[in-house]
């Protein structure tokens, strides 16, 4: 009986242990580094390049190509 | 209190505790999910010039996010860390675009799109830049699962981003229905513009002679087009800057749902070269892209 009880607490120790630091390790790996800003948002990161007088429809007269791509 | 009755209180208490840890473990984990890689399985070709990204730089993700889904049908995968939120957009398997959460100190002006440029060895591009006439806005740093990005703004300010893949680049195949199809760029002077992007990306600038406006210039590498400059319209607080285009099965019912969700169309469509008709819209945040449709889902091959 000791030994059973054993052997279950252990089991539930190591599965515990694995999901816990398995979600740790995966946390760590993130996206963002803690290295500071990349960017100084600014002027130049304004979306507002199409502003004012952009409603109402109009025209711009540019060709968009279709780009360029192989056949196979 | 015998031997064995404290060995089982105190693997009791260790089990308790393992257990909490490890299910916030496994919270934890299930939020954080891995960014998905530009290319999977990973390629081994390089395309240098070509657009292989695009961000969109914007303080309110989830409008964005809501907005694309619902007019390309994009899906998307929101991973947020350290309090900063990150979404990949997807059209069908592959990713297409990330959506940026500007800084808490940024202002409350529209979003933006940043198309990147594909490199090879993002330093020796980025020591281009300054000789050319440009400026290193956000420096090379690599992030998981995408590549070493940066962003520059060109010899006339125009903001575009360079991305050293750590997957490949993807095959040069015919873009589908929710893809980027097409980038242009609108300068005050095209030619001086070309120049800083022959001298910084190598791009062979070429007349476009296929179309009747002769003052549009070709950007190319590996003999196929990757982009245009044609001059700035003259409209009331446009600025230069690059445009990136997707291609959409049904124009008229992509504009349809851009009024639905919120979104507003900035140019009206009309009839453009090669079959296709083109409107140019913006989402709520602000964000601005063209939208173009081929004549019978017809995409001609283009070659310089």
């Amino acid at each position: 009986m000791k030994n059973i009880k054993k052997i279950l607490f252990s089991a539930l120790v190591l599965f515990s242990l694995q999901f816990g630091l398995g979600g740790c390790i995966v946390d760590g790996g993130g996206y963002y580094h803690d290295e500071g800003p990349w960017y100084h948002d600014g002027p130049w990161l304004y979306g507002d390049g199409w502003g004012g007088d952009r409603r109402g429809g109009g025209h711009i007269d540019i060709d968009i190509h279709p780009p360029g791509f192989r056949r196979h | 209190m015998h031997t064995t009755s404290i060995y089982h209180r105190l693997a009791t208490i260790v089990a308790v505790a393992t257990t909490m840890l490890g299910a916030i473990g496994f919270a934890t984990s299930a939020r954080a999910a891995p960014f998905p890689p530009l290319n999977d399985p990973a390629t081994k070709e390089t395309h240098p010039g070509k657009f292989v990204w695009a961000e969109l730089f914007t303080n309110d993700s989830a409008a964005a996010t809501k907005f694309y889904s619902g007019v390309f049908g994009w899906t998307a995968l929101t991973l947020a860390q350290n309090g900063v939120s990150y979404t990949v957009l997807s059209n069908g398997n592959h990713p297409v675009a990330g959506l940026r959460q500007r800084s808490s100190s940024a202002s409350p002006h529209a979003s933006r799109w940043i198309n990147y440029i594909a490199v090879t060895d993002i330093a020796s591009s980025l020591s281009l830049v300054a000789k050319a006439g440009g400026e290193v806005r956000a420096p090379a740093r690599e992030f998981p699962q995408i590549g070493t990005q940066a962003i520059i703004t060109d010899n006339e300010g125009s903001p575009v981003g360079l991305l050293q893949s750590s997957s490949g680049d993807s095959a040069d195949d015919e873009p589908t229905p929710g893809d980027w199809n097409w980038f242009h760029l609108l300068a005050k002077d095209p030619p001086t513009a070309a120049v800083f992007y022959r001298q910084v990306f190598n791009y062979n600038v070429t007349l476009d002679a296929r179309t009747e406006k002769k003052s549009q210039l070709l950007f190319s590498s590996d003999e196929l087009n990757r982009g245009g400059v044609s001059v700035l319209p003259d409209r009331a607080g446009a600025e230069p800057g690059w445009l990136g285009v997707i291609r959409v099965d049904n124009l008229d019912a992509t504009l349809a749902r851009v009024q639905t969700l919120g979104g507003e169309i900035v140019v009206a469509p009309h009839d453009a070269a090669f079959g296709s008709r083109f409107a140019m819209i913006a989402d709520p945040t602000g964000g601005i892209v063209g939208v173009v449709e081929y004549e019978n889902n017809a995409n001609p091959v283009n070659r310089p």
